[in-house]
């Protein structure tokens, strides 16, 4: 087919409505996800010590920075649905930088002294495997949703974009549970919830390749 | 005061609108703004690939723009939309060629006729120099390195400074060209 026989076709299909901005579906996003992680939050319950636990600045800051995560990372899941990025490219950054000061916050804590309000499970003897279970499980509905709505879009960075879809579900994951679990060994939070989450979202970006084809 | 803002906006004003027509379902404007973006992408293409690589990519770039028309809401600068999914497509267009090369193998034999006894004689040496002389410099070069002195894609990519994969492409346009030729 020639360039103008395919101008020609491709002129004569009927329009399609634009897409909404990002705003709009931030807000709608934001909404469902809220409601969804108070849902599984009430589900999973609140830790008996929790008021305690915000007196310590390191689980306040860490806390901060998993809504941080979730945040960025649906706010790139969102953008990245349009092909110019709606011409906010420094924001896909964002979720790297949170993830690596959270990383970098984690190992960090290695060096100070120890805090008694600390709730330390020996490693073999916390949930382990059954953390990274369950913010799997959580993170599985808001995966599926934030792909769906990416399908919407016409991404041209599909690893990208699925990365960050099951970053922001995984987020919603290691919050809920974080503020769930009565246990701050760093170890078992690094080996059971954060190094999982690094894999959720490889995993993601080889799903974002094979589903976000258009 | 004009500014580059100012300017640029100037520039893609006409193409945005016929964009928005287009979006709203006059078949005319969207005609026309596709047939005034063919030629700027034909050459952002054309930089990348060869010409007949660069022709089916304009296609899917064109497909590309239709499919992704959604997206584009007509309030920001149009261009930085068009240019991503141009390199989209040409990025695409350029792993495929990269992976179809590598997949790609030279038969022994198939070079043995082009290159026939090149180490027996002095006569069949020189009617070597005479199939290569048309071809570039490096191609010469990458062809006699591989085929002549032995060494692999790799190695020959390690000397003169470039990937194997793209010694495999060059080997294989330099052989093309010289299939062409005799």
């Amino acid at each position: 087919m020639s360039i103008s026989d395919l101008i020609t076709s491709l002129s004569q299909e009927s329009p399609r409505p634009s897409l909404k901005p990002p705003g709009y579906f931030a807000a709608r996003l934001g909404t469902v996800l809220a409601a969804y992680g108070i849902g599984i939050q009430f589900f999973l319950q609140l830790r008996t010590d929790l008021l305690v636990q915000f007196s310590r600045p390191m689980f306040t800051l860490e806390i901060l920075l998993l809504i941080l995560l979730t945040v960025f990372s649906a706010t790139a899941a969102l953008l990245v649905m349009y092909p110019d990025v709606y011409q906010k490219p420094r924001l896909l950054k964002a979720p790297y930088i949170v993830f690596v000061a959270l990383g970098a916050f984690m190992l960090g804590q290695l060096l100070l002294p120890h805090d008694t309000r600390m709730v330390i499970l020996p490693l073999d003897d916390g949930q382990a495997m059954e953390c990274t279970i369950c913010i799997a499980s959580v993170a599985l509905l808001p995966s599926a949703l934030i792909l769906a709505l990416q399908l919407k879009g016409a991404s041209i960075h599909p690893w990208r974009a699925g990365s960050f879809a099951i970053l922001t579900a995984t987020g919603i994951g290691c919050l809920t549970l974080r503020l769930s679990e009565a246990n701050d060994s760093l170890l078992h939070l690094v080996v059971w919830h954060y190094i999982p989450t690094l894999f959720f979202a490889a995993l993601g970006a080889f799903i974002g390749r094979l589903v976000l084809r258009w | 005061m004009v500014t580059s803002k100012n300017l640029y906006f100037d520039k893609y004003q006409e193409l945005t609108a016929l964009f928005r027509a287009g979006l709203d379902g006059d078949a005319v404007s969207y005609n026309c703004f596709l047939q005034a973006v063919t030629p700027i992408m034909r050459r952002i293409a054309c930089r990348k690939l060869s010409p007949t690589d660069a022709e089916d990519t304009l296609q899917e770039i064109l497909i590309s723009i239709h499919k992704a028309r959604h997206t584009y809401d007509g309030k920001r600068p149009i261009m930085p939309w068009l240019l991503a999914i141009a390199q989209f497509r040409i990025n695409d267009a350029l792993r495929k060629a990269y992976a179809a090369s590598s997949r790609e193998m030279i038969d022994i034999h198939e070079l043995a006729e082009v290159l026939s006894d090149v180490t027996e004689t002095g006569s069949s040496s020189e009617s070597v120099n005479v199939l290569l002389e048309n071809i570039p410099e490096r191609e010469q070069r990458i062809l006699t390195m591989m085929h002549v002195e032995g060494y692999t894609a790799e190695e020959t990519g390690l000397k003169l400074g470039m990937k194997a994969s793209a010694v495999k492409v060059a080997a294989h346009r330099a052989v093309k060209k010289i299939r062409e030729k005799f």
